[in-house]
C-alpha cells in the first residue's frame, strides 16, 4: 500500500513529461511593427503690419521669410521609419492685402526636397485652417528634411502694405509625423 | 566504489531553488529549509552540498500576459496580439525573475542544542514593471492622446546580481521553542535600478498655438553600478564572477525566524529574510534628469534674420531639465526583504516502541496547514497564500502537496517529495504542476531537485 501511494505521488510529480509548448511560434516577433504617430507645434508667429512698411527711401518690403533647422528630422529613427508628414497651419489676416504663405523643406545643402501647396489668406480673413501631407513613398527625399524656410509674401506683387493697412498676420502650424518600424 | 559514488554525490546538491519557496519551506527538516527559516527545526548532525552544474533552477512570473497570450499560433495577427495585452495590463503587472545557485552549504551541530550552518550562493534577482504609458507613448505616439497625461513613475524596475556568503545559527531554546539567525554578506556583481520616478508629459491644444507640451514634476533616475566602467559595457563575465566574490559594492543583512510547539501536534513558524542593504560605489554611471518645460513651437522673430531656433530650444530645455549622463552619486537600496509565516496541524503520531533508543524520534505521518509569504518590491509587498498536506510514507521518504493563491496564477498545485538513502538525501519540487500540460499559459513556474549528504 505504501509503494503504491510513493508511485501514484512520483506519477504526479513527474507529470512535467506532458509538456506541451508545440502550438506557440516566437518566429512571429519578426512580423511585429509599430505604427506610432506624434503630434507637436512647428512655429509660430505674429507680424505687425508695420513690419511691411519699408523706411522712407528704402526698397519696398512685399515678403518676410525665416528659417530654422528641424532638429528631430534628424533623427536615425525618423529617417528610417518615416512614412508619412502632416501639416496643419491655422492663419489669420487683420491685415488689408492678401498674403500667401509659402512652405520648403530643405536638406542639408540648402537644395529644396519639398513644398507645400501655397497657403492663402485673404485680406482681413479670421483665423483659417489647412492641411498638406507629404508621403515618402510619393517624395522619398522628405527623409532628408534639415531645414524649414517659411516666406510671407503679397500677392499682388505690385502692391505694398500702406502705413494705414493697420493689422496683424497671425501664422500657427503643427506637425504630426507617421512611423512604421516594419521598414527598418 | 561506495565512496566514489558518495564523492560524486556530495558535488551534485540541489541548492537552486525559487524565490517563493512555499513546497520547500519547513519540508523533511532539509537542510535548504534553513535558509527559509533559520529558526526552522533540524535534527541532523552534520550536512554537507556542494555547487550543481545541472541543478540551476529558474523561476519567473509574469502577471498580465502568458507566452501563450503573444505567441500562439492562431490567425490573429502578431501586431494584434500584442496591442490586445498591451491595453490589458495595469501599472502594476509586472515581469519576475529569480534564480539562486548554491555554491556551497554545509551545517554542523554544537553540542545537543545549537545548530551552525554556513556557506554561499549566488543570485539573480529581477523585476520589471510594465511602463504602459510609456510603451503607448513608443508604440502609438501622442497624436491621439491630446489631453493624456503620459506617467514616468510608471518607469520601475531593478535586477540584480549578487554573491551571498552567509552564516546562520539555530538554537533549541527548550521543548517548544527553536530560534535562529544568519547574517548575511552581500557582494553585488552588476546592478540596473529606477525607481521613485516621478513626472507627467501631456500634450493639449494650445491657446495661441495648436499644440502646448508640457513636461511636468520631471525627476527620473536611472541608476547602474558594476555594468559600465570607463563609459564602456564591462563584457567578460569573469568580472561579474570576480565581483559577487566580495566586489567593491557590498552589503549586510540578516535572516531571523523561530518556530513554536504551540502544542504537540500545533506548531508556528515565522521568519524575516534579507533584511539588508547593498551599497554601490564601484562602476556607477546614473543618468538624471529633473524639472520642467513647456514647448509651444519655434516662434519666429522676422525682425532677427540670423537666429538659430533649434538651437535656442535645446538649450532652453537642457536649461530646464538638466540632463546628466555621467552622474557617480554612490547609492544605497534595500534588498527584497522577504516573510514567511507557517501553521501546521501534525496528526497520526508514529511512536518508536523502543522506548531506549534515542536514534529514532517519535513523529507524525501527516500534517496539514496553511502558510503565507510575501516580499517587498519597488511598489509594495506582494503575497502569496499556500494550504498544505504534508505525509510521511516511512521515515525516509516524505511528500508535500501545495495549493498556492498569488498574483500571477489561482490554480497553482506543487509537489514536493525527500528521499533519504542511507546518508544521501535526494529531493525533488514541482510547482504550478496544472500548468505543465499547457506551459505556454502559465504565468509562472518553478522546478528544482537536489541532493544532501546528511548525517
Amino acid at each position: 500500500m505504501t509503494l503504491r501511494k510513493i508511485v501514484s505521488f512520483l506519477c504526479l510529480l513527474f507529470l512535467f513529461s506532458c509538456l506541451n509548448v508545440d502550438d506557440l511560434d516566437f518566429n512571429q516577433t519578426k512580423d511585429y511593427s509599430s505604427k506610432p504617430s506624434y503630434s507637436f507645434s512647428l512655429t509660430n508667429f505674429n507680424i505687425p503690419s508695420n513690419l511691411f512698411v519699408a523706411a522712407v527711401g528704402a526698397t519696398d518690403i512685399r515678403e518676410l521669410s525665416q528659417n530654422s533647422n528641424l532638429g528631430f528630422f534628424e533623427n536615425r529613427f525618423i529617417q528610417n521609419n518615416l512614412t508619412k508628414v502632416d501639416f496643419q497651419f491655422a492663419i489669420s489676416n487683420g491685415i488689408n492685402k492678401k498674403f500667401i504663405v509659402e512652405v520648403v523643406f530643405l536638406d542639408g545643402n540648402g537644395n529644396i526636397v519639398a513644398r507645400l501647396e501655397d497657403l492663402e489668406a485673404e485680406a482681413n480673413s479670421p483665423e483659417t485652417t489647412f492641411l498638406r501631407t507629404i508621403s515618402v513613398e510619393e517624395n522619398p527625399a522628405i527623409k532628408n528634411i534639415i531645414s524649414v524656410t517659411v516666406t510671407i509674401k503679397l500677392e499682388n506683387t505690385t502692391a505694398t502694405v500702406l502705413p494705414t493697412d493697420i493689422g496683424e498676420f497671425n501664422f500657427k502650424s503643427a506637425t504630426t509625423i507617421y512611423l512604421d518600424t516594419r521598414n527598418n | 566504489m561506495r565512496k566514489i559514488v558518495i564523492f560524486l554525490l556530495v558535488f551534485i546538491t540541489g541548492g537552486a531553488f525559487s524565490q517563493n519557496k512555499q513546497l520547500l519551506y519547513d519540508f523533511a527538516e532539509l537542510p535548504q529549509t534553513l535558509l527559509l527559516n533559520p529558526g526552522a527545526n533540524t535534527s541532523s548532525k552534520f550536512y554537507i552540498g556542494m555547487p550543481l552544474l545541472s541543478g540551476i533552477s529558474f523561476n519567473f512570473g509574469s502577471s498580465g500576459f502568458s507566452p501563450r497570450d503573444i505567441f500562439e499560433d492562431n490567425n490573429v495577427s502578431f501586431n494584434d496580439k500584442v496591442s490586445t495585452v498591451l491595453q490589458g495590463l495595469n501599472n502594476r503587472d509586472h515581469l519576475m525573475l529569480n534564480s539562486q545557485i548554491e555554491v556551497l552549504n554545509v551545517g554542523f551541530r554544537y553540542k545537543k542544542n545549537t545548530f551552525f550552518s554556513f556557506g554561499f550562493y549566488q543570485e539573480i534577482d529581477g523585476i520589471l514593471y510594465y511602463p504602459k504609458d510609456l510603451i503607448t507613448l513608443a508604440t502609438e505616439g501622442n497624436a491621439n492622446f491630446l489631453n493624456k497625461s503620459f506617467d514616468f513613475s510608471q518607469l520601475n524596475y531593478n535586477f540584480d546580481v549578487t554573491g551571498v556568503l552567509h552564516f546562520g545559527i539555530n538554537k533549541r531554546i527548550n521543548k517548544k521553542l527553536t530560534v535562529g539567525g544568519r547574517f548575511k554578506i552581500y557582494s553585488s556583481a552588476a546592478n540596473l535600478r529606477s525607481t521613485n520616478n516621478s513626472g507627467t508629459f501631456t500634450t493639449i491644444e494650445g491657446t495661441n498655438t495648436i499644440f502646448t507640451h508640457r513636461l511636468e514634476n520631471i525627476n527620473l533616475a536611472i541608476k547602474t553600478a558594476g555594468v559600465i566602467e570607463n563609459d564602456e559595457y564591462i563584457r567578460t563575465p569573469n568580472t561579474y564572477l570576480k565581483n559577487s566574490f566580495f566586489g567593491s559594492n557590498l552589503g549586510v543583512g540578516i535572516d531571523i525566524g523561530f518556530t513554536n510547539k504551540i502544542s504537540r501536534q500545533l506548531e508556528i513558524s515565522v521568519s524575516l529574510l534579507d533584511i539588508g542593504f547593498v551599497s554601490y560605489k564601484e562602476n556607477i554611471k546614473n543618468t538624471t534628469a529633473q524639472g520642467n518645460f513647456a514647448f509651444e513651437g519655434l516662434d519666429f522673430d522676422f525682425s532677427d534674420p540670423n537666429r538659430d531656433y533649434w538651437t535656442e530650444l535645446d538649450e532652453n530645455f537642457r536649461a530646464n531639465i538638466p540632463f546628466n549622463e555621467n552622474d557617480t552619486t554612490p547609492y544605497t537600496a534595500l534588498r527584497p526583504a522577504k516573510l514567511n509565516a507557517s501553521l501546521k496541524y501534525s496528526f497520526k503520531e508514529v511512536r518508536n516502541p523502543y522506548c531506549y533508543n534515542d536514534d529514532f524520534k517519535d513523529y507524525y505521518k501527516h500534517a496539514v496547514g496553511g502558510q503565507l509569504f510575501s516580499v517587498f518590491r519597488p511598489l509594495g509587498p506582494q503575497f502569496a497564500l499556500t494550504g498544505f498536506y504534508e505525509t510521511a510514507f516511512t521515515r525516509n521518504i516524505k511528500a508535500k502537496v501545495t495549493y498556492t493563491a498569488d498574483r500571477y496564477s489561482f490554480y497553482n498545485v506543487g509537489a514536493a517529495t525527500s528521499f533519504k538513502l542511507w546518508k544521501i538525501n535526494f529531493y525533488a519540487l514541482v510547482d504550478n504542476i496544472l500548468q505543465f500540460t499547457d506551459i505556454a499559459a502559465t504565468n509562472g513556474l518553478s522546478a528544482q531537485l537536489g541532493f544532501n549528504l546528511i548525517f
